[in-house]
């Protein structure tokens, strides 16, 4: 599904990933390990496209396709889908125009019939009541005055909504309290449906106790030093990340 | 007859020879304002109340008022308010004919010269000498094309009145000018739509308008003012309301298109307890240039106000703004709030703005801000991420900038026609 090859990526002029490989097939949860600073959110706005963050070297192909000069929006319409550590709050854009605008946007590139009103509404409300938001969220701003975790819920569905091949998951844990961190996860969960993968950033091990990984990556100063599987992240946890720099 | 107005030459004009000029009430008024004009400087970047705009076209040719009725056809599609009160102005100079409309119980629209002295009277005060527009000035000093609208008191009209402005096929340096004088009378409501439209042309010509507000006491007015000319337009345009106690004023603008457009926007607050709702869009593209300046008096105490304008500024083009709040030595608790925001659509785009308060009293509540950003590259590539691409999602952040303003137009049919103009704008701009 997803290649990674020797990707070197950089940020106003300061390198930031330098050298990393994955490969991910259909199905796979792999988490992704790493100290502040060691490049793992850089690492989704790379894959996502964002703007400022430049590919100097090494390859991206994502279901056999070169998705390095698609843009940001292409590469979500492919099937990439980006959960954020920090969603944005957008007043004035309603979270129901901007789901519909999306979906609207995702189907039509896939060649699929756009959805009418009434259905993209009861798909929506089921969504909502899936990640236990409330379907008053529908009408507000996007994120607008959302609590930390109702924003990060609020990705959730739009992830189940969206359907996407790939979920990258950036420091999704960040800022949950347990409760909160369940329903993500349930969501995540209710999603592995043997074909979609998953990439999960994480600095903390918490999370993988919520959605069991089949790979764990260390990343550190933008490669990716060790893999393992889930014991990894235990053993991680256990000893520190000061103990990666000993590796 | 034909007046021409050397603007070089502006110490040889006299007053025009004409139906209202003849008018003893107005006389005096119409001289003042003249010599004021005569006296002031052109408008440029060196008169501080022009600092960011080029009418430096003035300069060329002789112009003259243009008198020109003909009902030209136009492109724009009409405003859909049931039941409406049209009045339709051609090149400044009435097209109705007066005694054909069917109007309600309560509601009177004349003439000026049909009016009694001391309507005429009272106009030509609302016209006194303006100190920052000289262009004003001339208008008042010219103007043939004066309209009374007037209600009786205890009048509820249900129905809108819906002033349609247009310009087009004019010669080059033709001036159009018209005046509206709207009388309210007390515990009276009434609302109040003006449009202004124009072909492209490549003549050079100048529309001045001016609409007069009387509130009464307790009268309640809706009033909407649009500018949707064409890129070759110039129109220097003023609303100026006098409030009585408890009048409510509720005021809307849009600047949308015309080469230059300039409002002034005036606000008289002489009995207590009155209060005025100031809301504005304004969203130059192309070059075009949009000024509004806004001065709202608190003469008297306990008198409220609240103005919000949101500019977006898109391409090459440019807008003012200057919103000034003076609160009167006695006016004790008056309360203000002004905000400005704008949003660069472009690194060319440029707007200039100027809240300013003036408080001579010590017990009042005054608040002001104005900011200036650009579209947030992080907004942007949030929703990227989900599928909209790059020119959608900017539109759907620039709708989200003005948003709150359209959700303050509560009559439908204004608020569907406001949202039209605002999708063909927006599938135009990048």
């Amino acid at each position: 599904m997803l290649k990674i090859n020797n990707l070197h990526a950089k940020v106003e002029d300061k390198d930031i990933l330098k050298g990393l490989s994955l490969e991910i097939k259909p199905g796979e949860v792999h988490a992704i390990m790493g100290p502040n600073g060691s490049g793992k959110s850089t690492f989704g706005y790379v894959l996502s496209g964002r703007e400022g963050y430049e590919v100097t070297d090494g390859e991206i192909e994502f279901e056999g396709k070169n998705i390095l000069e698609l843009e940001a929006d292409e590469r979500a319409k492919e099937g990439l889908f980006l959960a954020f550590q920090y969603p944005v709050e957008i007043p004035g854009v309603s979270n129901m125009e901007f789901l519909k605008a999306s979906i609207d946007a995702t189907r039509e590139y896939q060649g699929k019939e756009p959805l009418d009103a009434v259905s993209f509404m009861k798909l929506a409300r089921e969504k909502c009541q899936q990640v236990n938001l409330d379907q008053n969220f529908l009408k507000r701003g996007v994120n607008e005055g959302f609590s930390g975790g109702e924003k990060k819920r609020n990705e959730i569905m739009q992830m189940m909504l969206l359907e996407p091949k790939l979920c990258i998951l950036d420091e999704t844990d960040s800022g949950l309290d347990i409760d909160a961190l369940q329903v993500v996860a349930d969501g995540v969960n209710a999603c592995r449906d043997g074909n979609r993968s998953f990439i999960v950033v994480t600095h903390y091990q918490r999370l993988l106790d919520y959605i069991v990984p089949d790979y764990v990556h260390v990343l550190s100063n933008g490669k990716i030093i060790k893999s393992g599987g889930k014991e990894l992240a235990l053993e991680l946890e256990e000893k520190g990340y000061s103990w990666i720099d000993k590796l | 007859m034909n007046y021409q107005i050397d603007l070089q030459n502006r110490e040889q004009l006299s007053l025009n020879s004409s139906e209202l000029s003849d008018i003893k009430e107005l006389y005096q008024q119409r001289n003042d304002s003249l010599d004021a004009f005569k006296q002031a400087s052109l408008p440029s970047r060196k008169v501080e109340h022009w600092k960011y705009n080029d009418m430096t076209f003035l300069k060329e040719g002789e112009f003259e008022l243009a008198t020109q009725t003909r009902p030209m056809p136009t492109s724009y599609p009409a405003i859909a308010i049931e039941d409406a009160i049209e009045l339709h102005f051609n090149n400044g100079v009435l097209a109705n004919d007066l005694a054909a409309l069917d109007l309600p119980q309560g509601l009177r629209i004349r003439k000026l010269q049909e009016c009694s002295a001391d309507k005429i009277s009272l106009l030509a005060k609302m016209n006194q000498v303006n100190e920052k527009n000289m262009l004003l000035n001339l208008n008042q000093a010219l103007c043939d094309n004066i309209i009374v609208i007037e209600t009786l008191d205890n009048v509820q009209l249900n129905q809108m009145i819906y002033i349609k402005h247009l310009t087009s096929d004019l010669q080059n340096n033709a001036i159009a000018s018209s005046q509206i004088f709207v009388m309210v009378g007390r515990s009276s409501e009434l609302s109040i739509l003006e449009q202004f439209e124009s072909e492209l042309t490549n003549a050079i010509t100048l529309s001045l308008q001016q609409s007069f507000f009387q509130l009464s006491e307790n009268s309640h007015v809706k009033h909407y003012r649009l500018n949707v000319e064409k890129d070759s337009a110039h129109q220097v345009g003023q609303v100026k309301a006098t409030l009585e106690k408890d009048a409510v004023f509720d005021s809307f603008y849009l600047g949308l298109g015309s080469k230059l457009n300039r409002t002034d926007i005036d606000i008289l607050h002489q009995g207590n307890n009155a209060h005025v709702e100031l809301n504005g869009i304004y969203l130059p593209a192309n070059e075009q240039r949009i000024d509004y300046h806004s001065n709202i008096e608190h003469q008297v105490p306990h008198c409220t106000s609240n103005e919000i304008f949101r500019g977006i500024i898109a391409d090459k083009s440019s807008a003012v703004f200057n919103g000034k709040i003076h609160i009167f030595k006695d006016a004790q608790k008056s309360d203000a709030f002004l905000n400005n925001k704008n949003l660069l659509l472009t690194n060319q785009a440029e707007v200039n703005t100027k809240p300013e308060l003036e408080i001579y009293a010590d017990d009042v509540k005054c608040a002001h801000g104005a900011t200036v950003a650009q579209l947030d590259d992080k907004s942007v590539y949030y929703l990227q991420t989900r599928g909209i691409n790059k020119k959608r999602a900017r539109k759907m952040l620039s709708i989200a900038f003005i948003q709150e303003l359209v959700n303050k137009v509560k009559q439908d049919a204004v608020r569907k026609h406001l949202v039209s103009l605002l999708d063909d704008y927006m599938s135009h701009i990048d």
